[in-house]
């Protein structure tokens, strides 16, 4: 039993960055909320692993599952504005801080914001994500195209830097 | 082959993966087409901001606040439960320091009322709450101090509580250091000394609205190596635990009084 204990708090203090990070990106940059969720999560996460479930599957199954029922799930399969990235640079990008990354996920749906962080920042597979978010890949595929919608608005939520940036698309 | 199932193919690049007839063809695809490698050198820059945005620590408020909630989560689900085996972690050798640590915890929670405050508890449940308590201390990454200096030692609880605490002065009392601990909940401080006769520790915890008590021996069932003294003043609980006869500690703690 104490093995056990230790291994899902060892991987809890693993991966805590991760989840407060996680959760600071779905909240749109808002640290009560997001520590709220963490907490939360990772008490349900600990019920999971009770049940059976591996410390690092339960975590962040919990972590998602807790943002989806915090922030709210629409399933309204809001297509994307049209945003063009055309002339996009790296150094445009390097250009954003991760808070403005973080506010700008705040005009994103919730379910494009979790496929993009799992997706594209924790480099899960299309496979992965669709299993955590509970959809297929193809819905996948569909939410990442509000990645240009995030990156447009961070750039916007730069300020003259971003502006800079933006105007040579 | 069309640009979304290339990508998702080819997801994550920097995997390794078998060279089967989908994933020649999506490189083939992304070879030729330059929106899906703009595509993923995007997304590449998005894996890079992993690094700002989350991989380091959350403030030390969260990290106790969660791994709080994780411990009381677990121990309330230990005293329902009931434990089939205590020490099972004493068994693999990287958990010695923390069993160690254990042990004098469970040595100091068997007699101190504070720490001790479900009395009515399964013992088994309470060995189990020490073992979650000190590892949940350690698992925070609390600083501690290896040092002789006392003012080092004041300076550490000074910002580690915002409290002032004066350590024992005493011939034959040496510090050794300092740590934070948690006992029940509390946030507190375990300034430990060497004497001749071994480890004394001197435990600190803020407890708001706590009565002075004078410095008492607290009998312990059993007995035991070590013994425990516990008073109460100035809002903190306060214990000397050690191998130093009874009276002798009860001298330390009237005059830390």
């Amino acid at each position: 039993m104490f093995d056990s204990s230790l291994i899902f708090e060892d991987e809890l203090s693993r991966r805590l960055a991760r989840m407060h990070a996680f959760a600071l990106f779905m909240s749109g940059d808002r640290e009560s909320e997001a520590e709220d969720m963490v907490v939360r999560a990772s008490t349900n996460a600990l019920e999971a692993h009770f049940v059976g479930e591996a410390p690092d599957r339960a975590l962040i199954a919990a972590m998602v599952r807790e943002c989806i029922e915090s922030l709210g799930w629409p399933r309204d399969n809001r297509l994307p504005p049209a945003v063009s990235l055309s002339g996009l640079r790296t150094r445009h990008l390097k250009s954003l801080s991760p808070s403005c990354v973080r506010r700008a996920a705040a005009v994103i749906p919730t379910e494009a914001r979790a496929a993009i962080w799992l997706v594209a920042v924790d480099r899960r597979t299309y496979g992965e994500t669709a299993r955590l978010l509970g959809v297929d890949e193809a819905a996948v595929s569909r939410l990442l195209e509000w990645r240009d919608v995030l990156i447009r608005q961070a750039l916007d939520e730069a300020g003259p830097a971003g502006q800079t940036a933006s105007g040579n698309f | 082959m069309n640009c979304e199932r290339a990508r998702r193919v080819l997801w994550p690049p920097e995997k390794p993966r078998l060279a089967d007839a989908d994933v020649v063809a999506a490189r083939e695809h992304v070879r030729v087409c330059g929106s899906c490698r703009a595509h993923l050198e995007i997304d590449g820059y998005l894996g890079e901001l992993r690094a700002g945005l989350g991989e380091r620590a959350p403030r030390r408020e969260i990290r106790e606040r969660v791994f709080e909630s994780v411990a009381r989560a677990r121990t309330s689900s230990r005293a329902e439960n009931d434990v089939q085996s205590g020490p099972a972690a004493i068994r693999d050798p990287s958990h010695r320091r923390r069993t160690a640590l254990t042990i004098a915890f469970v040595a100091a929670i068997s007699a101190v009322p504070l720490v001790h405050g479900s009395a009515g508890d399964p013992a088994r449940a309470s060995t189990a709450n020490a073992f979650v308590e000190d590892y949940m201390r350690l698992a925070v990454r609390e600083d501690h101090v290896v040092t002789p200096d006392p003012a080092v030692v004041r300076q550490f609880i000074l910002r580690e509580l915002g409290s002032h605490v004066e350590p024992l002065a005493e011939e034959g009392l040496a510090i050794a250091g300092a740590e934070v601990c948690l006992l029940d909940g509390h946030r507190g401080a375990v300034i430990r000394y060497q004497t001749k006769l071994g480890m004394v520790t001197y435990y600190v915890i803020p407890v708001r609205g706590i009565e002075p008590r004078r410095p008492g021996i607290t009998e312990r069932p059993g007995g035991g190596r070590a013994n425990v003294v516990t008073w109460a003043g100035e809002g903190m609980e306060r214990a000397l635990v050690g191998p130093l006869p009874a009276d002798s500690l009860l001298e330390l703690a009237r005059r830390a009084n």
